[in-house]
């Protein structure tokens, strides 16, 4: 039977819970695989076989989520990181790239000294190689059931990485980005099926960058929408996590300009 | 069919709901609404819900014909038995404007010209198209791509505003057969009909600022001419990659497709879905290699394909003006400014002065 894994690191469980929400298909998956690790939902839990499949949700915080992926990493033929945390970072390493360990500590916790050892959040990919990523805050339940069936069954799943707005103009909402909403849509990995636009909330970019995202005219659009520099650059970098290292407040335009 | 003016009709506007009401027995009824500002092309319960001033809609009335995203069979993942559930359905699509009929004209060339489409050609056999006639806003060029009146023979129905009453024109025997079944909303034309019917061209023309539209004469040249201008550059700084410009398109048709496997394994579902050339992976091959690497050469890609692929392949233009793809642009990149700059022409006033 195939041998299933689903770990949580560093993160809310939000995605845990988001997959035992997919009743139908875990109901169907029951009789056909055996979840032989999921803490979060069943008691009896090992780590002794090989898995075919490993989801990893969470980020890599902790001495013990570092060794828990790595041993995860060894024992499974299929690793999938599940959420943006895993793939990411998360929300938690958006100021990874400002500020030092030590400075955050201090800030949340008011000492450097915890009792267990922590560094500063990475994704599942700085840490082992990841098969395949499936982003998102919490990860969207149809393409998890999509990538399920297609890994049980040899299958590759394919996820191109187009913008939200290409399923944002097909459900034909109004742009918000014309509208005056800062909105990343233009720079966000789709799959969501866009369910904050149409509600009139903007993308909030959880699912990371799509393919060659533009961040320079996105950055100047959130500022003809009402963001200072410091707010937009802020505003992209809250999920991207690593892939936010690109995107900076630009001194040296700056400093032209003044001196101009 | 050709045009015959005795064969029209007028429609007057007191009798449109029951008109409305009546062409719902023969399908489902599928008309432009409102949605928050903007309007959309649905199903239609409510007649009273139908817009018929409006300027355009997100999506053009495409979708109806070539889903966005569909299946196109499943088969036995052992036996590799297809089968399929498609099936079309008559349907009446009201109000659509003139350059969105020249879409579907120009989707019927590239669906049933060579190897027709059968899917495409069964839904279009039980499609009725009635067209309205519109007022432009400063998005729409179709003066200037010649599609700012119906003419051709894809469609079924026109009705042109003439005050208190349609002008309904005749495109089809389909057309002229629904006249004739709900004959008693209609009257015989009189002069002073015909007169405002002929008075609407030019009043549709007067609305056209236009110093603003762009210049299509042999535009196809113009492209390939410019080839390697610097303005491509220019433009696609700007663009984001999103795809809206495609996506919201009246003659785009491209599509990709992935198998989807069910859970238990046992069938597999081909499904197509829309795709656009302004998204990397479109060009991505195996191995990794991008054909159109940079978001200038993707840019271009489109307005190359509109205006000289299209000519090449049906004879006609790729692009009906309908102004969608600049006015959902989140970049507001407008398509009249770069065929202005391609042209040399961006600053009219300039090129007067070096003229003097």
């Amino acid at each position: 039977m195939v041998k299933i894994g689903i770990m949580g690191l560093t993160g809310c469980s939000g995605c845990q819970c988001e997959i035992l929400n997919c009743q139908d298909a875990l109901m169907k998956l029951i009789g056909k695989v055996e979840f032989a690790y999921f803490p979060l939902a069943q008691d009896n839990n090992t780590f002794d076989e090989e898995f075919d499949v490993m989801f990893v949700e969470g980020s890599v915080t902790t001495e013990e989520d570092e060794a828990k992926v790595l041993k995860a990493r060894e024992k499974s033929k299929i690793l999938v990181a599940i959420g943006s945390c895993a793939c990411y970072g998360g929300v938690q390493a958006q100021k990874n790239d400002e500020a030092s360990l030590e400075e955050m500590l201090k800030t949340v916790y008011g000492k450097t000294e915890l009792f267990l050892k922590v560094s500063k959040p990475r994704a599942v990919s700085e840490v082992v190689e990841v098969d395949y990523e499936l982003p998102g805050c919490p990860v969207d339940k149809r393409q998890f059931v999509y990538a399920v069936s297609s890994l049980l069954n040899g299958v590759k799943p394919f996820f191109p990485k187009i913008p939200v707005c290409h399923e944002c103009k097909l459900s034909e909402t109004e742009c918000l980005t014309l509208k005056g909403i800062p909105c990343q849509g233009p720079v966000t990995y789709a799959g969501c099926g866009a369910p904050c636009t149409s509600q009139g909330v903007g993308c909030q970019g959880c699912r990371g960058n799509c393919d060659f995202p533009n961040f320079k005219e996105m950055l100047k659009i959130l500022q003809e929408n009402g963001l200072s520099e410091k707010d937009a650059v802020a505003f992209l970098k809250v999920f991207r996590g690593y892939q936010g290292r690109e995107i900076k407040v630009n001194d040296e335009e700056r400093r032209n300009e003044k001196g101009a | 069919m050709e045009f015959h003016i005795d064969k029209a009709r007028v429609l007057p506007k007191e009798n449109l709901r029951g008109f409305l009401e009546g062409l719902k027995n023969l399908g489902k009824l599928i008309a432009p609404v409102k949605k928050q500002e903007k309007f959309y092309f649905d199903v239609i319960g409510d007649v009273s819900k139908v817009e018929l001033s409006y300027t355009r809609t997100i999506l053009p009335p495409k979708k109806f014909l070539v889903p966005y995203r569909r299946e196109r069979y499943t088969y036995d993942a052992e036996t590799l038995d297809f089968s399929s559930s498609f099936k079309a359905e008559p349907q009446i699509i009201f109000g659509i404007h003139s350059c969105d009929l020249h879409g579907i004209s120009i989707l019927d060339s590239v669906y049933l010209k060579e190897n027709p489409d059968p899917r495409y050609l069964e839904v279009r056999k039980k499609t009725v198209l009635i067209g309205i006639s519109c007022k432009p806003d400063e998005y729409c060029f179709c003066m200037s791509t010649g599609t700012a009146f119906p003419d051709g023979a894809n469609w079924d129905l026109f009705l042109t505003d003439i005050g208190d009453n349609y002008f309904v024109t005749i495109g089809s025997t389909k057309g002229d057969e629904i006249i004739l079944n709900m004959k008693e909303f209609f009257r015989e034309i009189t002069d002073e009909d015909l007169d405002l019917y002929k008075k609407s061209s030019s009043f549709k023309k007067s609305l056209f600022d236009f110093k603003n539209l762009p210049d299509l004469g042999r535009i196809s040249q113009v492209i390939e001419l410019e080839y390697d201008s610097p303005v491509w550059e220019e433009e696609a700084e700007r663009c984001l990659g999103c795809g809206t410009c495609t996506n919201v398109c009246p003659t785009c048709f491209c599509y990709t497709e992935m198998d989807v496997p069910s859970l238990d394994g046992k069938t597999v579902t081909r499904v197509e879905f829309t795709t656009s050339c302004q998204y990397p992976y479109y060009s991505l091959v195996a191995g990794g290699h991008y054909f159109k690497p940079t978001r200038a050469s993707r840019f271009k890609h489109r307005y190359y394909h509109k205006f000289v692929g299209y000519p090449y392949q049906i004879e006609k233009l790729g692009c009906v003006g309908c102004g969608r793809c600049s006015a959902e642009c989140p970049a507001k990149i407008s398509m009249i400014e770069t065929i202005k700059k391609l042209r040399g022409t961006a600053d009219e006033e300039e090129l007067r002065k070096v003229a003097e």
